[in-house]
């Protein structure tokens, strides 16, 4: 309880163990998405196209729009919770002397955007939409695994 | 005052981001179902969908509500409602398909309302603490 009065988080080492253990497992979290997202959705120009839009030469039918909002209605809920856990976190742990919250916005947009954009491609089968989604999800995923990395490195340092 | 804006920011983005959850959850209903009556479930169907949403929203609206905790714009009584509102509309809304399944299938058609309904009450949290920040 001494942290409420204090807010010295160094010196508090059961909440430095929770937020490292959070940290690690959101880790750990990002890390294997990409893997699920590698056979759900594609993690590549061709796959993901060929899984929205679907391949009449090799006879691949598009996913139907329940599955695809299904995704999406669970990729913005896992993405919201590890946004905010990871951006409370990290504000926390920062030094007073960065001012800045280019960081917050560079992992919190994409991860927003990147659902967004997969239904938009998938309605609008637009291309560079496909690539907007690719450029989004990957870099929320190496925001998040860097400020991961940031956390575990500052809480167990 | 370097932390409070930074978690400004973080608070704006987790609204928008349950502004997209819910919509996306909307928009999924409407797919299955259409406006029309939704279909009984078994068990095992509407136990899917219930046990991820009991968790997940009651969740959600804890911690959405909670940052009314550090507003003075609203009265005491106001969040009180609010968030009463919100946990008998999300209540109300994942029982249908438990009285469908029990065989009083003619309440399904409350189903389309209650969704609408616990959409704007969702809406009414977030504008609220939108406005507060």
């Amino acid at each position: 309880m001494k942290f409420l009065v204090t807010k010295e988080w160094q010196r508090a080492p059961f909440l430095k163990m929770l937020m490292g253990g959070v940290a690690l497992f959101l880790l750990l979290f990002l890390a294997t998405d990409v893997v699920l997202h590698h056979f759900q959705t594609g993690v590549s120009l061709s796959r993901t196209s060929e899984i929205l839009f679907g391949n009449e030469a090799a006879f691949v039918d598009p996913v139907p729009l329940g599955t695809l909002l299904l995704w999406v209605h669970i990729d913005l809920f896992i993405g919201m919770l590890t946004v905010l856990i990871l951006s409370a976190i990290a504000i926390r742990l920062s030094s007073s002397a960065s001012k800045s919250t280019v960081w917050l916005h560079l992992l919190s947009l994409p991860a927003l955007l990147a659902p967004i954009t997969l239904t938009v491609a998938y309605l609008t089968s637009m291309q560079w939409m496909v690539v907007l989604w690719l450029g989004s999800f990957m870099l929320w995923h190496i925001m998040g695994v860097v400020l991961c990395v940031v956390i575990l490195w500052r809480v167990w340092r | 005052m370097k932390a409070s804006k930074h978690f400004g920011v973080a608070i704006a983005y987790f609204l928008l981001f349950l502004a997209a959850v819910v919509d996306s959850g909307v928009a999924l209903y409407f797919q299955e179902h259409g406006i029309g009556l939704p279909m009984r479930k078994s068990l095992e169907g509407f136990l899917e969908i219930l046990v991820p949403h009991l968790a997940a929203m009651d969740v959600s609206a804890f911690v959405v509500t909670h940052f009314l905790l550090f507003t003075s714009l609203y009265s005491d009584r106001a969040k009180r409602i609010l968030y009463g509102a919100l946990l008998g509309l999300i209540l109300l809304d994942q029982s249908i398909y438990l009285w469908m399944w029990s065989g009083w299938e003619t309440i399904g058609w409350i189903k389309p309302l209650a969704v609408v309904a616990l959409s704007a009450v969702w809406a009414a949290v977030v504008w609220a603490i939108a406005v507060a920040l």
